[in-house]
């Protein structure tokens, strides 16, 4: 890496977790922060446009932000839905109003929302990011999404290591037939198409009516299976390297086993190298669910993530009308960049690590 | 040639783990051909001893290889009670398949590398900063969601209003009319967008790899002698340079091609393309399975024979490793 790139990147390292950290902890307080459930529905608010919040009106100023309550209409010719805003009525904003009960947490019962409208009888409604075809709040379906396309990433890979470490690790270290065939099934598993092959394992589980959570799992897992053999291929290479050094040969002559050997002497090395190519391969995994959820056959209703809410604008009439759909796009690509500029990071932080001992692993 | 052999089994067990995948899905897929009155019982019947389909699923597995490699037979649609290779690849699909795909990558290549070379004349220069920005920021930019902002902003720079479409492969006005230059104009309109989608990420990724490559060679003994001959910059770049920095490229052409398949696979969905892989999503979504099968057999047998091309290229142009082999 260049210069240039190193000043860049180690500096944006910084950058990235902040705006990650920052997802985060939106998607955690997801319902203390949109005013309304994720899941519920006012078929007469779809397709609302986000709601302008005002500060001024016909009336003169206001230091209290606050709403037109609006009503959406159907033009009987094109049936494209139009917002008719009321503008002799005002409606405030309201601070930590209370509002539909949730759990904090998942634990704690709770009622307060960040905001919401001082509407008397609950009538009005603001949607920050607009509403969906259902009439449902996209702020609160975004917040509520990202719990799952932020941890797609990582689950994969937490599947993924141990199985890709341990399958490359026997094949490098036993070496005559059960690395034959261990490769071999790596080849398999690289020659599989992901994406179609996750889009049939998905389908299959539509039809099987498994839960939309065990069917996520599910559809990781098959992510996981097809996705070890690069990664197992390069472990193979260094253990294959490593099982010839001083130190394994010390550790047999004491008498360790071979699974202990395997374990506790061998892969350890290899760890910087699972840790930084697994960050590098978080962007990649979220990508592929979210082109899964986005075709149909990833996270399914009533579960959402930044994907599916993108399946909704999916019809180029709908995205002409309501872009305000696409704004799950943004949080999408603002976390995959930022995982991918972690994972930038850990790799040069690795490679100038390695540098600096004079030891190179990769071959 | 032991590499040719090698891909034949590789395939035979991608398309097992594929045939057991299909039938995961128990289906009333039969049922539902069954209630179809445009087949025959004989057709039924002729189908299900054919393909086994009341023995064990291994034995179903050969009888299908079986009638796939000796009749070229890949099975029954049942939606559209169609063989389902027709189902799959005719009415035009496989060629617009090759034509859309051939062209993204050919068009990704042909900027790529260029763009590579220049991004390695003058590094850190703009073209070689803005490159690494953009290389980042199209790799996390879903190719479905590239597809979508750019129809919106298509359609909201109104091209309608100059006589042109948004999506499909032609205008309305081309369908079904005799070749034209107007109509190969229309195509290439809307074929761009599909390049951008599905070919950016990619063709940047393989600008930064012939930059890295093109700098080491730079770099090399040979290079210096070339200069200190007196030879052009451009000679030396292209001729003696280059040649030496293609081959890792042609290993990542290789390595990208998993993700060339998603991205053409999606920007069918978005695009409403013609295609293979528009068919082959319609039959996933109509639970379809024989065609679903011939699909995945195709892009199985697409990504091994490409992974096994570019072994093949790479042994063809480099002598170092042909000799090593």
């Amino acid at each position: 890496m260049t210069r240039l790139g190193r000043r860049t990147v180690s500096g944006a390292w910084r950058g990235a977790a902040a705006v990650l950290a920052v997802l985060a902890v939106m998607c955690i307080l997801a319902e203390f922060l949109a005013p309304y459930p994720y899941d519920e529905q006012r078929n007469k608010d779809a397709f609302a446009p986000p709601t302008r919040i005002r500060f001024h009106d016909g009336e003169g100023w206001s230091i209290r932000p606050f709403v037109h309550p609006f009503r959406m209409e159907t033009d009987v010719h094109t049936y494209a839905r139009r917002i008719v805003e009321d503008e002799s009525r005002r409606v405030y904003l309201r601070f930590f109003a209370h509002g539909a009960p949730y759990r904090l947490f998942g634990v704690f019962p709770a009622d307060v929302h960040l905001f919401d409208l001082a509407d008397p009888n609950r009538e009005a409604r603001i949607y920050v990011f607009g509403a969906d075809a259902l009439g449902r709040d996209l702020l609160s379906r975004v917040l509520v999404g990202g719990r799952v396309s932020l941890v797609v990433g990582p689950y994969v890979l937490l599947l993924l290591i141990p199985f890709a470490a341990l399958l490359g690790g026997v094949s490098g270290y036993c070496g005559g037939w059960a690395d034959f065939l261990l490769q071999r099934l790596g080849e398999v598993a690289v020659a599989l198409p992901g994406l179609p092959v996750v889009l049939v394992v998905g389908a299959a589980l539509a039809v099987r009516h498994v839960s939309p959570a065990v069917s996520l799992l599910t559809i990781l897992g098959a992510l996981a299976a097809i996705g070890w053999g690069g990664m197992a291929r390069v472990v193979r290479g260094q253990v294959l390297s490593i099982r010839e050094r001083d130190f394994v040969l010390a550790a047999r002559a004491v008498g360790a086993g071979h699974m202990r050997i395997l374990c506790r002497h061998i892969l350890p090395h290899v760890a910087s190298y699972l840790a930084v190519s697994a960050t590098l391969l978080i962007p990649g995994t979220m990508l592929t669910e979210a082109s899964l959820s986005f075709l149909g056959f990833g996270v399914r209703e009533p579960m959402t993530s930044w994907g599916a809410l993108l399946a909704g604008a999916r019809s180029l009439a709908t995205v002409e009308r309501s872009p305000w759909l696409l704004i799950p796009g943004g949080f999408l690509v603002a976390s995959v960049l930022a995982f991918a500029g972690l994972g930038e990071a850990f790799r040069e932080a690795e490679a100038s690590h390695a540098s600096g001992r004079g030891v190179h692993l990769t071959h | 040639m032991v590499r040719v052999a090698a891909a034949v089994p590789l395939i035979l067990a991608a398309t097992f783990v594929c045939f057991l995948l299909v039938h995961l899905a128990p289906g009333d897929a039969w049922t539902r051909l069954e209630a179809n009155p445009d087949v025959s019982r004989s057709t039924l019947e002729t189908f299900r001893a054919r393909f086994g389909l009341d023995r064990p699923l291994l034995i179903q597995y050969g009888l299908w290889l079986q009638n796939v490699v000796l009749r070229g037979d890949f099975g029954l649609s049942f939606e559209s009670a169609l063989p389902a290779f027709d189902a799959l690849f005719l009415s035009g699909r496989l060629a617009w398949t090759v034509l859309v795909a051939g062209s993204t990558m050919l068009v990704a290549l042909l900027v790529a590398v260029p763009l590579g070379v220049w991004m390695a004349a003058r590094p850190h220069g703009i073209v070689d900063r803005a490159g690494t920005v953009l290389a980042f920021g199209l790799v996390s930019v879903p190719v479905f969601l590239l597809g979508l902002l750019l129809l919106w902003l298509l359609v909201a720079a109104r091209v309608g209003d100059l006589g042109l479409g948004v999506g499909g492969l032609f205008d309305h006005r081309y369908l079904g009319r005799p070749w034209s230059w107007g109509k190969v104009g229309n195509l290439l309109w809307h074929l761009w967008p599909v390049w951008v989608a599905a070919g950016a990420a990619e063709g940047i990724g393989w600008a930064r790899q012939t930059r890295g490559n093109l700098q080491d060679a730079l770099a090399e003994p040979y290079v210096v002698a070339a200069r200190s001959k007196g030879l052009a910059e451009r000679w030396v770049v292209w001729r003696h340079a280059l040649r030496n920095a293609a081959n890792p490229l042609i290993s990542m052409l290789g390595l990208s091609l998993p993700r060339l398949v998603s991205g053409s696979l999606i920007a069918a969905v978005v695009f409403n393309l013609p295609t293979v892989e528009r068919a082959f999503w319609q039959a996933v979504q109509a639970h379809d399975p024989y065609v679903v099968l011939a699909g995945l057999s195709f892009f199985t047998v697409f990504l091994v024979g490409g992974n096994l091309t570019a072994d093949l290229l790479l042994l063809a142009i480099d002598p170092r490793i042909r000799r090593g082999a």
